[in-house]
């Protein structure tokens, strides 16, 4: 009896253990799937679910007759699974033989320690290039190294080379390793162009392979959306031509050109010369300097700088809305005038009499500009130039645009108003000036600039109407300064290189540029707007050129002007614009 | 026939698990094949539109203004520098003034 008591309280504690075993087990299982259900179901589904990211295709950008201006093509980033990797040596031996050509900033021998380095780290996943061709992966491929992989990773291109890079703006990683576009359309439209990224899941077994008849699940990539701009390819490339030879010959710091139709605000051209490259590799923002990034500023949008007598036809077409003078209205230049204990006197210092408002445009008279200033009054002149868009954003769809400055009229003093009836005092970007001119073309309205005509989602496309914001003149008015405009051309500064058969309307802007408190006799800006009043209203065009800093000569009349006709002689042609003069 | 009951059971679950077994193989080895095919139309239709989008890319730096002006040069070939037009033509100054 005693041995069974013996054996029965063996198996009494054997069947207790089991129970606490069991009870143990119960408690680790409920602690497992219950209280820490949402941490192992993630390291569950890491496990069985390999999650690979598509990338979509980030939208086409093309001109107005449909060519890509901006595309996007497929390249690679090449990647090392390193505990695949059998002969880390001689396959980075092999990969610098080919990837050298597309590695600049070292030696072949530094280029393949960095990838032996890279071979021989302790992580499953390496980067070890970015960019890769399609060509060069498939040399890549051709020498079956187990353990190497692609990812696609697509780059964008330009057929057109640097053709409308200021308006275009470029494409570069941001801060989470994503393309991400800066300034012009990229950068103001990036939201619409990048789209969306989809998803593969696919379920893997325990050996990492996927399972045959497992689960499988694809939400697609949504591709950006596509833009039609309104730019003329043909006509920007050649400005952008005309520009180069414009810096060349004026020894000039910049050129730059916006060429629009005054009548629905499209942009034909806008153009900036020093260009740049979108695609070259220092369109890295982070690595960009300094003067690469001023490179990059679209200058037509983004630099304000005061435009000097290019501004007058604003004050008189102010004054002749207001019925304050005509066209044959006299005024006395009889020298120098002081206002506000300043001294204001002509570009020339030259003092011709008894002038009329159209002789001061002719002329370029600063003391009839501010003789009508004064006659129109600080707070109209003021309105007059707010509602032709100075000191407003123009609305133009591009990343970067300046609005340029317009002091509240409560502190013009007398010299501020004199001053800013002829261009001083304000600041305005070319833009601002080109759709203050496109009052003059067509009627009295101030337009909204538009640069995209089209968004293109897929099958469907949606059209951004043309805007006119405002009636700024009388139409009598405004066909009233563009006579007078005609007769700036024709008997001004800029006569002699006047294209024949055309009549011409427009003014030059010879404004000094402010150095340390003070104008620099030598260093301006030089401008000419103008238009053809009686161009066919389909083939119409309000053209706004600038040459900063030109050292050939300072004055407008001799770079600028030559700068427009120029443009104007090969625009004809382009436009099939037939004379109007014999 | 009561008395066979269980035996008849027994057979009938073994031949339903054995048709069930073969089934199983059956539509898995199908959805295999056609799953293959599926991929297969799939690639093809990456691989094409991929090479229309690469002929697409070429056809676009090839019809490039800066190539064909090259191109144009290389040819011999100038810039028209005029237009001449035979319709009468509007006189600048008659048109505005009359509109005024």
């Amino acid at each position: 009896m005693p041995k069974n008591n013996y054996h029965d309280s063996r198996l009494g504690v054997l069947q207790v253990g089991s129970y606490l075993l069991c009870l143990v087990v119960l408690v680790k299982l409920f602690y497992i799937q219950v209280i820490q259900n949402k941490k192992y179901s993630v390291l569950a589904s890491q496990q069985h679910w390999d999650s690979r990211i598509i990338l979509p295709k980030r939208g086409d950008i093309l001109s107005s007759d449909g060519f890509p201006l901006a595309t996007s093509k497929p390249s690679y980033i090449l990647f090392s699974e390193n505990q695949k990797i059998e002969d880390p040596v001689q396959a980075s031996s092999d990969l610098a033989t080919i990837l050298y050509e597309e590695s600049t900033d070292q030696t072949l021998e530094e280029f393949e320690q960095s990838l032996k380095e890279g071979l021989s780290k302790d992580l499953s996943w390496v980067p070890l290039q970015k960019k890769v061709s399609e060509d060069t992966k498939r040399e890549i491929e051709a020498l079956e190294i187990d353990g190497l992989g692609f990812e696609e990773e697509p780059v964008r291109f330009y057929p057109e080379g640097s053709l409308a890079s200021h308006v275009l703006g470029y494409v570069a990683g941001s801060e989470r390793n994503f393309e991400q576009g800066y300034f012009g359309i990229e950068g103001f439209f990036d939201g619409d162009l990048r789209g969306k990224p989809g998803r593969i899941l696919e379920e893997r077994g325990a050996t990492g392979d996927v399972i045959l008849a497992g689960g499988y699940k694809k939400v697609p990539s949504q591709d950006g959306r596509g833009l039609v701009l309104t730019l003329n390819r043909e006509v920007e490339y050649m400005a952008e031509l005309k520009l180069k030879e414009a810096v060349e010959k004026f020894e000039a710091k910049s050129a730059s050109v916006v060429i629009m139709n005054p009548e629905n605000g499209d942009i034909i051209a806008m153009a900036s010369y020093p260009t740049f490259d979108p695609s070259s590799s220092d369109s890295e923002i982070s690595e960009s300097t300094e003067s690469q990034k001023i490179q990059k500023k679209n200058v037509a949008i983004a630099e304000v700088y005061e435009p000097g007598s290019v501004l007058k036809p604003l004050t008189v077409s102010a004054a002749l809305d207001l019925n304050l003078v005509t066209p044959d209205s006299t005024f006395d230049d009889d020298g120098p005038k002081v206002y506000s204990g300043h001294r204001i006197d002509n570009w020339d210092g030259k003092h011709l009499g008894i002038q009329t408002i159209t002789q001061l445009l002719e002329k370029s008279n600063n003391i009839g500009a501010a003789y009508v200033g004064m006659k129109v009054g600080t707070e109209r002149l003021y309105d007059y130039f707010r509602k032709f868009g100075l000191s407003e954003l123009s609305g133009v769809a591009l990343e970067g645009e300046n609005t340029g400055s317009l002091r509240d009229p409560s502190e013009w003093r007398d010299i501020d108003l004199a001053t800013a009836a002829f261009g001083q005092g304000v600041s305005v970007s070319q833009l601002q000036l080109a759709t203050a001119f496109s009052v003059f073309d067509n009627g009295g309205f101030l337009v909204k600039p538009r640069i995209v005509s089209e968004i293109v989602d897929g099958t469907r496309s949606i059209e951004l109407p043309a805007v006119r914001k405002r009636q700024v003149l009388a139409t009598d008015t405004a066909k009233i300064i563009s006579l007078m405009l005609v007769s700036a051309v024709d008997k001004g500064e800029s006569k002699f290189f006047n294209i024949k058969g055309y009549s011409v309307a427009g003014k030059t802007g010879t404004a000094q540029i402010p150095v340390d408190g003070r104008y620099d006799p030598d260093k301006t800006n030089a401008t000419f707007a103008g238009f053809l009043p009686n161009a066919p209203l389909d083939k119409k065009f309000v053209m706004v050129v600038r040459v900063e800093e030109p050292e050939s000569s300072i004055y407008a009349a001799e770079t600028a002007v030559p700068l427009w006709m120029n443009i104007l002689r090969e625009l004809v042609v382009l436009y099939k614009i037939p004379p109007d003069r014999l | 026939m009561m008395k066979n009951l269980p035996k008849l059971a027994f057979v009938f679950f073994l031949l339903t698990t054995v048709v069930s077994i073969f089934m199983r193989i059956y539509v898995s080895s199908k959805l295999a094949t056609k799953g293959g095919e599926v991929r297969a139309y799939e690639e093809k239709i990456y691989e094409l539109s991929r090479e229309n989008e690469e002929i697409k890319r070429t056809l676009a730096s090839l019809s490039s203004l800066s190539a064909i002006n090259t191109k144009a040069r290389t040819l011999g070939m100038i810039k028209p520098l005029s237009s001449d037009f035979l319709t009468p033509l509007p006189s600048a100054s008659v048109n505005l003034a009359s509109s005024l």
